[in-house]
């Protein structure tokens, strides 16, 4: 009776430590991949600010708008706090933003004197 | 050869044909007066020195009152000062301009064969001073604007008169006629959107002035800024309206664009400083 009772208690021990030993392993995977997550969205949204600075690159200054700089601060501010999908969004705001400069810019070079007044026929 | 030489005619009647189409400043000079003419005749062209107070009556009137005991009399006052009190060196602002920088205002900006490049006088100022050792003023508003304003003040009266623009400085003037005349900013709209186009338009509660004659009255005490402030701190602001960027005071795109302004009001008389809303 005593030597069941001592092999039901060691079996109760080998599970319960197989047990923990599985759930340590659940944990560190779960906190692995959090951390290969969060590095993913800092990587992705380190490129992507990178990406919104570079697209000002090929637009002149005079054709930038007021706000745009804003943005980019917020964005930098926003990726240091470890708020990854505002700093994309915000990112992201900036490259739209530079495709409608680039586009102003290249509608003024070819149609600015579309606004310059016509002489008139007297 | 036949056919090149053809080429060679085409290209020859397409490039004569973009030369001799291109406006001369004097011919852009003349559209915007015919066009303020044609739009308002019975406004006086001399009027024009007024800004949006020739289209409203009853604001000329207000105006005319504050001009009674004009806001920025103490900034010319204090201009005064500034302008006669002598460098580390000994020398003085009026060792710098000709007629020792009395009544010289109607002369700026001026292309500088030099320097090749627009100078305006808040410009020449700064250059006055590092040339004689001291540091630059901060442009836009403060002692650069007071001292500009007594410059204004002595040259009341004095018909603007830039040479107009040729070869090199023609290319200066271009690249303001250009920004005068580009939509920009996320409102996308160009300086011309208001200044000609809206001309007598109300833009919400207000009349923007017109084009013509607008360079004359300034430095300008604005009562919205409550003190005195250059054409530049001005253009500023119309940017940063338009919700586009600021670029630097005096920076080459906003003295080209002085330079076309200037030279579009060639003739008028300076009636600066003024005040304005």
């Amino acid at each position: 009776m005593k030597i069941k009772y001592f092999i039901f208690i060691l079996l109760l021990t080998l599970t319960l430590i197989n047990c923990t030993n599985d759930n340590s392993g659940d944990s560190t995977l779960v906190s692995e991949n959090k951390n290969k997550s969060l590095s993913d969205h800092s990587i992705k949204a380190k490129k992507v600010l990178d990406d919104a600075i570079n697209s000002l690159n090929n637009i002149a200054e005079e054709f930038h708008w007021r706000d745009t700089h804003l943005i980019i601060q917020e964005s930098q501010t926003a990726l240091l706090e470890g708020q990854y999908v505002l700093s994309i969004e915000l990112a992201e705001k900036v490259i739209h933003q530079s495709k409608l400069m680039k586009e102003q810019q290249e509608y003024a070079k070819n149609n600015w004197q579309s606004l310059v007044p016509k002489k008139e026929k007297k | 050869m036949k056919s090149i030489n053809r080429v060679l005619l085409c290209v020859f009647i397409m490039v004569s044909f973009n030369v001799f189409s291109q406006n001369t400043a004097a011919d852009d000079r003349e559209l915007i007066r015919d066009y303020f003419s044609n739009k308002f005749p019975t406004i006086a062209l001399s009027e024009y020195i007024n800004g949006s107070y020739i289209f409203d009556a009853k604001a000329k009137e207000q105006w005319m009152e504050i001009e009674e005991f004009p806001p920025y009399e103490f900034d010319i006052d204090q201009g005064k000062v500034l302008f006669d009190t002598p460098f580390a060196n000994g020398k003085y602002y009026a060792d710098c301009f000709e007629n020792k920088g009395i009544g010289v205002k109607h002369n700026y900006p001026k292309w500088s064969e030099s320097q090749k490049t627009v100078i305006t006088l808040e410009l020449a100022i700064n250059q006055c001073r590092e040339n004689n050792g001291e540091k630059p003023l901060k442009y836009g508003l403060g002692d650069m604007a007071m001292i500009s304003a007594y410059m204004a003040f002595t040259s009341r009266g004095e018909i603007i008169d830039i040479e107009e623009p040729k070869g090199d400085s023609y290319a200066s003037y271009l690249l303001g006629k250009k920004y005068y005349f580009s939509r920009r900013g996320q409102l996308n709209m160009a300086c011309v959107t208001c200044h000609l186009a809206a001309s007598n338009l109300k833009l919400r509660y207000e009349t923007p002035g017109p084009v013509l004659g607008q360079v004359t009255n300034w430095p300008v005490y604005r009562s919205k800024w409550e003190k005195i402030g250059t054409i530049h701190h001005r253009i500023r602001e119309c940017n940063s309206q338009v919700r586009a960027k600021q670029l630097e005071y005096q920076s080459e795109t906003y003295r080209n664009l002085e330079y076309f302004l200037t030279y579009i009001s060639n003739g008028l008389p300076i009636n600066g400083p003024g005040s304005r809303k």
